[in-house]
């Protein structure tokens, strides 16, 4: 006889029912989420930035030994 | 003509070498004496002293016939196209041995990989893959791969990371290093193929202006060109764009079990010397390692910032100062070094004050997340999560790259895990490589434990709304973003404490 198994969607099921899962969606939450999102963003500008002058300075570099 | 091949054991070998290069490459005893002193003599005394070997001539050398065909045999000077292959073996071996199924078996057991010697004097090393199981060197991880070949018309296989010396016309430094990690890629994922010499220098045929052979070098920009012609997605980094994060960020490559190419270099300090050299493994962690793992500021204001507001400190595995091992076409394989002195091995003062200026990174191209991204993202999930983290705590952070297949299977066969928290990451769908970052303590990674975990999706550039995050857990909740209205949810779950991942490395 098959078997058919999601064990995940068992779990997300049993711990909504023992009550242990919350959406993070209160405006502090939102907020928390928004704060992560700029820092991010400004990672990625900074990574850019640092990533491309890599490319122009390893241009000038040769291997000779 | 016909195949010669000696048996023999360690204190033999230089006898029996000098008379094959002095035979067989037509040159004079005293320069045979002179190439195996100079150049093999620091390559075989790192072998065990039970170390036997088999030496076959003549053998034709896919990567000498290359450079042969397509630069040596255009010269007016009589060069010889076939190779010396030596292999070797732990423990004593006869040739009977060789002829008889039940033991071919227990010699492929002792069987530690092979040499290639080619008529290029006094450069003579060619391609060469040796298993670590074979050297003196004390215990290092590594990455590696398995490489077939014969010996007395037998096949073996090795498990090792391919070598070889600069023939200094048609292979220099950069070509070597090129040429190894294809040949490492080739043996490993039937996405890549070997590069030899002569396509690794046709595929930078429309980069370059001037004559190609006899090489004069290449720049890391040009072997950054190369490695995506053959496939990869490069990402480079250079000292004065990373500061002191560089050798933090090739560390976390390192852990990932991707071999990379550091560009080493003194000219800053005075120098004249600019070499390749490629970083694949590192040395075993030690408990003293662990204690002595200083505590770095932070320099991103924002999580100095927070990092001050929770009153948590963050030790970075990365940081950690150990030896890595160093493929270097100067030297044998397996070179064990700190990051902060590459070229301690080298005795002559002009390699004196050599740092690592560029690294380059040959990624699967479907990585999107590279690593100071990654590690920002993992660093502000951990903080900026409700997680249970009480002030005062000092966190070891550890974080890697890997594939989702290699994570899982990982995962499947841990029964350390909480198995509900397993089983829900293990029927989460998930990129084909994602970034790892596991969460413990000094004493918990002593005993190579975690009590945390970040799984983040490497394909995934955009980080927003937690776009990127599969699943974080720490002590006694787990977050996960609903796939359905792309909230943030927790749960509650003692996660306990679980084996770290060491399949990158095959240890920590």
């Amino acid at each position: 006889m098959a078997t058919k198994l999601n064990r995940k969607e068992e779990i997300k099921a049993r711990l909504l029912a023992e009550g242990k899962v919350e959406i993070m969606n209160s405006p502090e939450a939102i907020d928390i989420r928004e704060d992560i999102n700029d820092y991010l963003e400004s990672v990625k500008r900074d990574y850019q930035q640092r990533e491309r002058g890599s490319q122009i300075e390893a241009a000038k570099f040769v291997f000779t030994s | 003509m016909s195949i010669t091949t000696v048996f023999c054991a360690l204190p033999e070998i230089r006898d029996q070498l000098i008379q094959f290069i002095s035979g067989e490459f037509f040159v004079s005893h005293h320069i045979a004496k002179s190439v195996y002193d100079q150049r093999l003599l620091h390559h075989f005394r790192r072998f065990k002293s039970a170390t036997h070997f088999v030496i076959e001539y003549p053998y034709v050398d896919r990567v000498y016939r290359d450079s042969y065909y397509s630069y040596f045999s255009s010269k007016h000077g009589n060069y010889r196209k076939d190779c010396i292959r030596v292999s070797f073996f732990e423990g004593s071996i006869t040739p009977e041995q060789f002829r008889n199924q039940d033991q071919i078996e227990e010699l492929q057991n002792r069987y530690l990989g092979f040499m290639v010697l080619r008529p290029t004097i006094p450069n003579i090393i060619g391609r060469s893959v040796i298993s670590p199981r074979a050297l003196v060197t004390g215990r290092f991880l590594t990455v590696a791969s398995r490489f077939q070949t014969t010996v007395s018309a037998v096949k073996f296989e090795v498990t090792g990371f391919p070598h070889s010396s600069q023939d200094t016309e048609t292979l220099s430094c950069a070509e070597t290093s090129v040429w190894a990690i294809m040949e490492y890629f080739a043996s490993k994922y039937p996405e890549y193929k070997p590069a030899l010499p002569s396509i690794i220098i046709n595929a930078l045929k429309n980069r370059s202006s001037f004559r190609q052979i006899p090489s004069e070098g290449l720049d890391v920009e040009q072997m950054g060109f190369t490695l995506r012609e053959f496939g990869f997605g490069t990402k480079i980094y250079s000292r004065v764009k990373f500061d002191e994060t560089l050798t933090n960020l090739l560390s976390t490559y390192v852990e990932s079990g991707v071999p990379l190419i550091a560009a080493l270099s003194n000219t800053h300090r005075g120098g004249r010397i600019g070499h390749a050299v490629l970083a694949i493994g590192r040395a075993d962690t030690t408990d003293a390692q662990i204690d002595q793992l200083k505590v770095i500021s932070e320099k991103d204001r924002k999580l100095a910032g927070i990092l001050s507001q929770r009153n948590i400190q963050i030790v970075d595995n990365d940081d950690i100062e150990r030896e890595f091992v160093f493929v270097d076409d100067n030297y044998p394989v397996y070179q064990l070094a700190p990051l902060n002195q590459p070229t301690r091995h080298y005795k002559s003062l002009d390699w004196e004050h050599c740092e690592i200026i560029h690294f380059l990174v040959p990624l699967y191209p479907k990585i999107y997340l590279e690593a100071f991204v990654a590690k920002k993202c993992i660093k502000t999930l951990l903080l900026e999560s409700p997680f249970n983290i009480p002030a005062g705590t000092e966190l070891f952070l550890r974080v890697f790259l890997t594939s989702s297949r290699s994570y899982k299977d990982y995962l499947a066969k841990e029964s350390s895990f909480q198995i509900d928290f397993r089983d829900f990451i293990l029927d989460t769908p998930m990129s084909k490589f994602i970034w790892v970052g596991e969460i413990s303590s000094r004493e918990l990674m002593k005993r190579k434990l975690a009590k945390g975990l970040i799984i983040v999706d490497a394909t995934e550039p955009k980080l927003t709304n937690y776009n990127a995050l599969i699943v974080c857990g720490y002590d006694d909740l787990f977050f996960y973003p609903d796939t359905v209205n792309k909230e943030l949810v927790k749960n509650s779950l003692s996660l306990g404490e679980f084996n770290i991942y060491t399949n990158n490395l095959k240890g920590f």
